[in-house]
Formats: C-alpha cells, structure tokens, sequence
C-alpha cells in the first residue's frame, strides 16, 4: 500500500514547511494557506489500509487512516488554514514555518499505526511547537517548554520501550497496571497538560507571537487526547485526573490577568472533559471526546485569534490594561464573545453539541460524580470565557482605553471562517455528528435539553453580574506547581549554602585571612547556586544526556 | 473582602441587569414544568434544577477562585511584566 504512504496528509505540511522556509511574500502566502489544503484533501482521500515498512529489523505502519484519524487530521487541518490566514501579515519566515512542522507532526501522531512512528511524530511536534515559541523570541519560555516536553518524551520513550515485548509496535488498547503502561500514560498526559505538570501551558503559550499561541492552542493537547483514546480507552485513571484537570483550569482562568494565560488554562479544563470521556471508554464515550477535541480546536482557535488581534493592535493583553474597546474593534468583540459562548456549551454553538455528547455519555455510564461537577464547571466556565473575558477586555467602560492600531483584514477573514465553522455545527448539529457517528444519537437540540442549559448560563450569569468586584483582574500572577521546579530549587539551595556558610565560618577555627577566603569562597558558591536558573549550553547537552540515560537505563530494566 | 466589597457597585445599570436576568431566569423555570424531563440520576430531571445549580455551581467557582487568589496570587515583578508582554 505504498499509495496510502505517499499519500499521507503530513507530506503537503512537511514540504510547505520547506517551501515556506525558502520563498517570500506573496509566493510564501499561498504556500502556507495552500499546504494545510492540501493536507485537508489528503484526510479524506489517502486510502484505507496500512503502509508497511521494514527498519532496523521493525516492521513500522507510518500511516494507518481511520475514523478517528480522519477528524482530527480535519480538525488540525482547519486549524492550519485558519491559522494560516489569520497569520498572512506574520513577517516571521520562522514561526511560519515551524507551524507547518508542528503541523505536520500533529497529522503524523494521529494517522500513526506503530508506537515507534507516534513517538518519532510526537517529537517532531515538541520541535516544531518549540520553535514557534522561540520564533517570537521567547528563548527561556522555549527551553522550560522543550525541557518538558523532553521529559514527556522520555517517559512515552521508556514506556515504548519497555511495553515491545508483551506486544511489539502495535497500537493498541493499554491498561495502567504495568511499569511500561504507566510511563506511556504518564509520557501522555505531560502532553495532555495533567496534574501536577499543567503549569507549562500557561507559562508557554502566551509568551508565543500574536499569531503563533492560535497553532499552539490546537495542536499538542488534542493530539495527546488522541492518542489517549487510541491507548487507553475506557481507563478508569483518567475520570479523576480529567475532573481536577477541569476544576484546576477553571479555578485559574477565573483569576488570571492575561487573556492567553486565561485561555492556556482554559485549555486544561477543557481537555480535562476529554480525558474524562476517554476514561468513560464505551463508544459514546469516547466518540464525544473526539467530537469534543474537534469543537474544542474551533472555538479556542477563534479565542486566541481575538486575543492575538487585541495583543497586536494595542501591545498587550492584559485584562487590566484593556478595556472599552468594543467601539473601536467591534468585530473582534463579537468573536470573543462568541468563542466564549461556544466554549460554555451556549445552544446553537458548537460547544453545546460535543458537551451535551459528553454529558450524555456519563449520564449513560450513571457516572454521577463526574456529570455533577463537569456540569458546574460548564457554569463556571461562562463566567471566565463567556462573560469575564469580554467585559474586561473589550465592553466595559473605560474613560481613556488604550489606541487599537488597524490590523490586516484577513485576520478579520479567519476569524469569521472560525465563527461560522461554530455557528454551522451549532445550527446544524449533523455536520458534527456526520463525522463522528459514535455521537449521531445524542438529544441536542430537545427542549428539555435547550432549557436546561439556558438556566445554568443565566444563573451563573447574575452571579457574574452581582460579584463582578470579586472577579476585577488584578496586576499579578498566580503561583502554579511549577513554582516547586522553577522557584524552591533554588530557594532551598541559597538558603542551605547560607546555612552552610554560617556553619563553616563558626566551625573552623582559622587566621583572619583563612577566614576572609572562606567568605569570598562561600559568596562565590551562593552566587552559583542562585544563578541555576541560567545554564550554559553545555549543562543542558549534560542534562539532555542523563535524560537519554535514564531512557536506557529504565528500557534495560 | 468585605459583605459591602463583595457586591461593590451593584446599582444603576447592573442592578437592572441582575434583576432582568432573575426575572428571566424565573420565566425559564417556570417553561421547566412544561417539558418531559430524561433524568439520569433523578434530581437532575426535577423542574428548576439547573437554574439553583447553576447558582450554586457559579459561586462555589468564585468562592474556590477568591481562595486560591489569596494564598497563591503575587505582585507581577517589572521582569515579568515586561517578559510577558515583549
């Protein structure tokens, strides 16, 4: 089946990425819009059946096209056009493309057959994403990034690794009751954005370019959702790791000032209903979680599209700073507030037909406790991304807003080819349910259904009108659990080589000059220790080099 | 934050608001009786139930939030803030 490898939806994206590199303007306009098409048709066309190929003694299935591939491949497709437009006046030749890269990677992960072609995808992914963020010049931002993704990496690597004898390369369905199991689910869920190493999305999306956070909202979560529902379907795991993951992103979506830290873990709380549903596991279940990743790729795209669009017009997207501008950018208002809407499963958006699968699916599965507090979560999720959002940035009154520069129309375009995407499967819900037929029984547009979620929206809707004072942004940052990698290390070693300085000096007996060299020797290595957060080239080739040690090490255990 | 804090402001315009919303909110309910429910866990299928879950669910989200806030939010340094928006 050579035909299904040549025609896989990652060639058009790979080659762009390439073409892009290497042409400018207008030629390097179409090239970037033309190679997401391409790989758009390739979804759809590349034939069933799985390519083969033979390496170092494996037998490898690059692609293997199924329903689930089809979708999201379509959902990442859609993403890279949109985003492609939105980002035609990006002069950056290196975040366009990178994009395409990440791009081609997002494709590779889901139309992978083999754990050995996913995991060389799901880096290549790390690489293109990573790049994107240091495109905009985010060096530091990109290495905390990269690092942690390197981490992911190693443990799906050590977990592939580990997990070939008891069934090769094959993709298949896994349980969490092994060492090898575990590393691939915990290697997953670093992509997913899981507890207690969430944080990184919110400390790395937003620090991407106004252009380059809308591909980073799409790609690397989903496909981690992806490959979840391909290798753990049904693992009971991941219902509570998915319901802290949703109370955690809404908790803080609802105090963060930033618009794109706000949306960052907007994204957590979101894909937490997806890895609920992937550890529901029927049919449904897992359909509504495809449908959900789906919808989700839409309406955070067109999120992070208006955000992008303020960032770029004003200089910044701080809800503190921000403020009355619906007059002077009105259109971009109405995309926020209709991504927010979307977002909490308002009827007649999209949102409202993959969340009402999902909460179909747990009322079917008579999971009660996870039905209950995602079906709070829909509520409070009005209130930061329907509600909190718009009024701060754009509708609330502001004597002196800040000036809003003119932007390109076509940013304007991709917007409205977002919104109408959300509009036309909120209208019509078959278009959804055509491509995933899991969910094609699901009661969404039913009155019963309609009213209930109208009631919920309006209730937490006087919420946010009568404790609006509580919700002001305020000029700060919210401590994560990255704070206990990025922070304490070296907290803890200044105050221990200050502790040990102390002891040494009241310990050691010595002359005046001993002394005055034990100080500066002493000064020296606090100055060392606190500087950690630095390193040079060479200590991160050195901790690079562990890491593929460790790799060894656990895969020859 | 005081009881007075808590609902700063709520007069003029966004007191008419949150009556309006109330008043909605009531006509919804009140269309509750008249549809056939398909509840899954029986409290979720009586008449009105999303409307004061909604409430609850609202301000158990802002009383998590407000929490969190107080034990984990910091002053942005200047380093921070320029990282951010560079």
């Amino acid at each position: 089946m050579a035909e299904t490898l040549l025609l896989a939806p990652f060639w058009p994206l790979v080659v762009g990425s390439l073409a892009v590199a290497f042409t400018r303007g207008a030629l390097q306009n179409l090239v970037s819009v033309a190679a997401p098409l391409l790989a758009l048709v390739l979804v759809w066309t590349v034939p069933e059946g799985s390519a083969t190929v033979s390496w170092l003694g494996m037998t490898l299935t690059p692609v293997a096209p199924d329903a689930t591939a089809r979708v999201f491949g379509t959902a990442f497709a859609f993403a890279a056009i949109a985003g492609a437009i939105f980002a035609l006046d990006q002069k950056s030749t290196a975040e366009r493309a990178a994009v395409l890269l990440y791009a081609a990677a997002a494709q590779g992960v889901v139309f992978a057959g083999d754990l050995l072609t996913l995991f060389v995808f799901w880096e290549v992914m790390a690489i293109g994403s990573t790049l994107v963020i240091f495109a905009n010049g985010a060096a530091r931002a990109g290495i905390r990034y990269a690092l942690m993704h390197a981490f992911g990496g190693v443990l799906l690597f050590a977990g592939i690794a580990a997990s070939m004898g008891s069934g090769g390369l094959a993709l298949r369905a896994f349980s969490a009751d092994s060492t090898a199991s575990l590393l691939i689910l915990a290697g997953v869920l670093v992509n997913a954005g899981a507890p207690p190493v969430s944080a990184w999305v919110a400390d790395a999306y937003p620090r991407a370019s106004w252009s380059g956070a809308v591909f980073l909202s799409a790609f690397t979560t989903k496909a981690a959702v992806a490959v979840l529902i391909r290798l753990f379907p049904g693992e009971s795991m991941l219902v509570p790791i998915g319901l802290v993951m949703a109370v955690y992103g809404m908790v803080y979506a609802l105090i963060e000032n930033d618009i794109r830290r706000v949306l960052s873990y907007s994204i957590v709380g979101q894909v937490g209903f997806m890895v609920v549903a992937v550890g529901i596991g029927t049919p449904l279940a897992l359909g509504a979680a495809t449908a959900h990743a789906f919808v989700h790729i839409l309406y955070k795209s067109l999120l992070m599209m208006a955000a992008g669009t303020v960032l770029r017009a004003t200089g910044t997207a701080r809800l503190t700073a921000l403020g009355g501008l619906a007059r002077s950018m009105p259109l971009v208002t109405a995309a926020m507030i209709l991504g927010g809407l979307a977002l909490a499963a308002l009827p007649l958006t999209a949102g409202f037909v993959s969340k009402s699968a999902i909460m179909q699916a747990l009322a079917e599965d008579k999971a009660a406790t996870a039905w209950f507090l995602l079906t709070a979560v829909s509520a409070g999720s009005l209130l930061y991304a329907g509600l909190r959002l718009p009024w701060f940035a754009m509708l609330r009154p502001k004597v002196d807003p800040v000036a809003a520069a003119p932007v390109p129309v076509t940013m304007f375009a991709a917007m409205a080819l977002v919104g109408a995407a959300i509009l036309a499967i909120g209208f019509v819900p078959s278009l959804l349910t055509s491509l995933v037929p899991a969910i094609a029984d699901v009661a969404v547009l039913t009155p019963d259904h309609i009213l209930f979620q109208i009631m919920l929206l309006v209730a937490a809707a006087i919420c946010f009108v009568m404790l609006l004072a509580i919700l002001a942004p305020r000029a700060a940052i919210t401590l994560d659990a990255d704070w206990l990698w990025r922070v304490a290390p070296a907290m803890i070693g200044h105050r221990a080589s200050a502790a040990w300085r102390a002891a040494r000096l009241a310990l050691i007996p010595a002359s005046d000059a001993a002394r005055q060299e034990n100080r500066l020797l002493a000064r020296a290595w606090v100055r060392m220790t606190s500087d950690a957060g630095n390193w040079r080239t060479g200590d991160i080739a050195l901790a690079a080099t562990a890491l593929l040690g460790i790799v060894l090490l656990i895969a020859a255990l | 934050m005081t009881w007075s804090g808590t609902f700063a402001g709520l007069k003029g315009t966004r007191l008419r608001l949150a009556i309006g919303l109330a008043v909605l909110l009531i006509a919804l309910v009140r269309c509750d009786f008249l549809v056939s429910h398909h509840p899954a866990f029986g409290i979720d299928g009586t008449p009105g139930f999303a409307a004061w879950y909604g409430i609850v669910a609202a301000v158990v989200a802002i009383a998590l939030a407000t929490l969190w806030a107080d034990i984990a939010r910091r002053p942005e340094t200047r380093t921070e803030e320029e990282e951010r928006d560079g």
